[in-house]
């Protein structure tokens, strides 16, 4: 193939080596930039571009934010002035869409077992991710066992889900509940809009994610959740439950494996409305 | 335009004065540029104004075997390669999302779900399958305490040039709430999951493509959540709305978080759609 290389001298900025098979190759000397496109200038890939492999250090290709959203089919690009979402336009009619940028936390394991004490604000996957003032799609699922059958409980129905974090967070959407208990089980609902999930001393309840239909003593609880986050505040964001009931010793609860939560900024809108 | 262009004798640089710069492949191959490896390409491009195309990806025939990294657009819609063989659907969301609260249905009048535009229509396309998602919170603001029933339709006439759309059967799951008892257990009331199935509805008023709750008595919070598939024969607007089936007092309250969105899975003349690798 023909490489252009860039040279070693300024009276030789350029290297070329031509060969016979037809196709071009960008070097450096040096650098691990091989091209850069000037700002305010437009690419097409009319043909297919191979790019390298990423390295610890650099990133295949890197695009730059722009401020026009994409609007012609096959536009696609980082539009950053207010949402930092990556976007493109699968058609001229449709407008610009959204390229879903996840962060997802899903356990593979099962967690320690705890005791949970009413009103106790618990991280549900003890981590936490840094967000910034943004409006998020949420998207939660968690799977609790109560693990030993010597001790009832109650309460459990008022169990919320609350941000632990220094982020200050409003939540609006819908969330769901599932229990097991025993062979019977029950599928239930919760549901909650615009309430206040921040901070470990939040005084009113903010989304359910837990029913407890009796006092039982074998117990699995399924939650869902679906929304919007609404970030005020910048900080760290701690998914987390608030206790709504007891379980303690000698019984306990853990977090079973494929408890998940993603977290998709963006929530603005896209696509043509009228 | 200024051309670089590989040929079979030589590597030539063509100049002229358009300022344009264009990388050409002699005959036979048809990669137009190679990065060497440990290489990266940066992309500056802030573009500035309205009508100027950022990166564009020229429509093209899908590769008979994608490999990992590749990137393709067929004019439909983008797909990503993670594994060699697993070419998957790049989602580009149409979604709109009500920031703020505003005035819901008081009777039999549809209102638009989400505060998006004027009528929150969504511009949909033919020949496209959109998977779409719906999660609605509205309450009422207020007295009010005869029974109604909350009716989601998904296309109505609000906009002129209603597009033309097929459902496949698709679930939606609703709750509502009594006022009273609104975060304090038990805090459900009634909860109907009900799938819904109905073909080419072309928008309209009660009778199309709709879901109905039951209907209760002094109802605080309505929260509807659906997820489906529905393609689209004629291109136009797409008009999520909701009504009651009877006049009540005080008008319902859309929440913020209220959201619409859709995503085009594929292009395809048929309802079957198969994404990935299947066997």
């Amino acid at each position: 193939m023909s490489t252009i290389a860039a040279g070693t001298t300024s009276s030789a900025a350029l290297v070329l080596t031509p060969d016979t098979t037809g196709a071009a190759v960008l070097a450096t000397n040096g650098s691990t930039t091989a091209l850069t496109i000037t700002a305010g200038q437009a690419t097409s890939f009319a043909k297919n571009v191979s790019l390298p492999a990423g390295t610890a250090s650099a990133a295949p290709f890197t695009i730059g934010s722009m401020t026009q959203v994409p609007q012609a089919s096959g536009d696609f690009g980082a539009y950053g002035e207010t949402s930092s979402a990556f976007q493109a336009c699968p058609a001229t009619s449709f407008g610009n869409g959204v390229i879903p940028p996840l962060r997802i936390y899903r356990t593979t394991a099962n967690s320690a077992t705890t005791n949970w004490t009413s009103g106790i604000v618990y991280s549900i996957f003890g981590v936490s991710c840094n967000i910034d003032v943004a409006t998020y799609m949420i998207e939660l699922f968690v799977n609790y066992v109560k693990s030993g059958t010597t001790n009832t409980f109650s309460g459990l129905g008022s169990t919320t889900f609350v941000n632990n974090g220094t982020s200050v967070c409003t939540f609006s959407g819908i969330s769901e509940s599932f229990v097991g208990a025993g062979t019977s089980g029950v599928s239930l609902n919760a549901v909650t809009y615009s309430a206040t999930v921040s901070g470990a001393t939040l005084t009113s309840p903010g989304t359910y994610l837990i029913y407890n239909p009796t006092s039982v003593a074998d117990w699995q609880g399924l939650g869902y959740l679906r929304g919007v986050i609404t970030c005020t505040t910048a900080g760290t964001f701690v998914p987390s439950i608030r206790a709504g009931g007891s379980i303690f010793s000698p019984d306990s609860v853990y977090l079973r494996t494929g408890s998940y939560i993603t977290l998709r900024r963006g929530a603005f809108t896209s696509g043509t409305w009228a | 335009m200024t051309t670089l262009t590989a040929t079979t004798s030589t590597t030539t640089i063509t100049g002229d004065t358009t300022g344009t710069l264009v990388f050409n492949v002699g005959s036979g191959p048809t990669t137009a540029l190679t990065l060497n490896t440990d290489q990266t390409a940066t992309f500056t491009s802030p573009l500035v104004s309205t009508g100027t195309n950022p990166h564009n990806i020229a429509a093209g025939t899908l590769k008979t075997s994608p490999t990992a990294g590749d990137v393709e657009y067929d004019g439909g819609v983008f797909y990503a390669t993670p594994t060699t063989g697993q070419r998957a659907v790049v989602q580009t969301l149409a979604q709109g999302i009500s920031a703020s609260t505003y005035n819901g249905p008081i009777n039999t009048t549809y209102v638009k779900l989400v505060n998006s535009g004027t009528n929150g229509a969504l511009y949909v396309v033919a020949g496209y399958i959109y998977l779409f998602e719906v999660v609605l919170v509205s309450t009422v603001n207020g007295g009010g305490t005869n029974s109604r029933t909350p009716q989601f339709v998904l296309v109505n006439s609000a906009v002129s040039g209603a597009a033309t759309l097929t459902f496949s059967p698709f679930v939606m799951n609703s709750t509502l709430y009594p006022a009273a008892t609104i975060n304090v257990a038990p805090y459900w009331n009634v909860n109907q999951q009900q799938a819904y199935s109905q073909g080419s509805p072309t928008g309209g008023a009660s009778g199309n493509a709709n879901f109905t709750t039951a209907s209760v008595s002094s109802v605080n919070t309505l929260a509807m959540y659906g997820r489906g598939i529905f393609q689209v024969s004629t291109s136009g607007y797409f008009s999520p709305a909701y009504a009651l089936t009877n006049t009540v007092s005080v008008a319902y309250q859309n929440r913020p978080g209220t959201f619409f969105t859709v995503t085009p899975l594929g292009y395809s003349a048929s309802t079957s759609l198969t994404i990935g690798s299947w066997a």
